[in-house]
């Protein structure tokens, strides 16, 4: 049966893809317990993705084109992308824990010209990201990935999205 | 993991750790049952009833899970029973996955 990834999954994935790790080093990158990796690990080298040879986990580049074509159906990553959120909203409203998190949700009405304001804010907002992105290629900081940001954004108008909701039963 | 194992796993996560003696008071089970149970020796069916009702009773399900999923799976439309059930695997995967880390680790700290 095809599969796509759980979202813990493709946190190892992402590591692996920067350069072959023992396990110790995908500890120290994803944060994740010792355990937990081994058993993961051996999921993911029984689909293909990832081998390991004298102590080094590394992703099986050799497939990747079927496995990444595979992984990265819309199917799969809809549901990926809705762990995302669930796990964002989920982490706003916990109370008992500090705030590491924001969630800012907004309801509003826009002119055509506010309309083209708030396109050339989102405009200035994805070429900051591509910006960082293209900075890391030049000088790589050394970050983990556990310590990356997630942000999401998007927008729908109220209707189309209670329609969605309606139809969605 | 067993049935046994899983209800006793979330009745311990529920309760928030209890001792021997409150599973006891709670469950009206002998504190010596308890303690065999714990360290794996098969359950009766009544003692699984009981623990199952503390489960249901301590997540606040006024229907059960399976009844719910029956009623969605007769009334819902296709798309939406495949959300459910896409939603329900992949938490159960990842449930899979932690498996072996937590339960052994909860039973060390309370055998």
């Amino acid at each position: 049966m095809e599969k796509g990834l759980l979202l813990i999954e493709r946190f190892i994935i992402e590591s692996l893809s920067k350069k072959d790790m023992n396990i110790q080093e995908l500890a120290i990158q994803t944060k994740l317990d010792h355990g937990l990796l081994l058993n993961i690990l051996p999921n993911l080298m029984m689909r293909n993705m990832i081998q390991y040879k004298r102590g080094t986990y590394s992703l099986n580049r050799l497939e990747g084109q079927k496995w990444i074509s595979q992984i990265n159906k819309k199917e799969f990553l809809k549901e990926e992308v809705k762990d995302v959120f669930q796990s964002l909203v989920n982490n706003y409203f916990k109370e008992e824990v500090a705030k590491n998190s924001d969630l800012k949700v907004q309801k509003i009405w826009l002119t055509k010209d506010e309309e083209l304001t708030f396109n050339s804010h989102l405009k200035g907002l994805e070429n900051f990201f591509k910006n960082v992105k293209e900075s890391r290629l030049r000088k790589a900081e050394n970050e983990r990935l556990f310590e990356q940001k997630v942000v999401i954004w998007g927008h729908m108008s109220y209707g189309d999205i209670v329609n969605e909701i309606l139809e969605a039963v | 993991m067993g049935l046994q194992e899983k209800v006793l796993k979330q009745y311990f996560e529920l309760m928030k750790r209890p001792t021997f003696k409150e599973m006891s008071s709670d469950t009206g089970i002998q504190v010596t049952r308890i303690f065999r149970l714990f360290n794996k020796a098969p359950m009766k069916l009544e003692e699984f009833q009981i623990f199952e009702k503390r489960v249901k009773e301590l997540s606040g399900m006024s229907s059960t899970l399976e009844d719910m999923a029956y009623e969605c799976s007769i009334s819902l439309g296709a798309e939406a029973v495949r959300d459910l059930e896409s939603y329900l695997l992949r938490k159960l995967e990842l449930w899979r996955l932690k498996q072996i880390n937590t339960y052994y680790n909860d039973a060390k700290q309370i055998g």
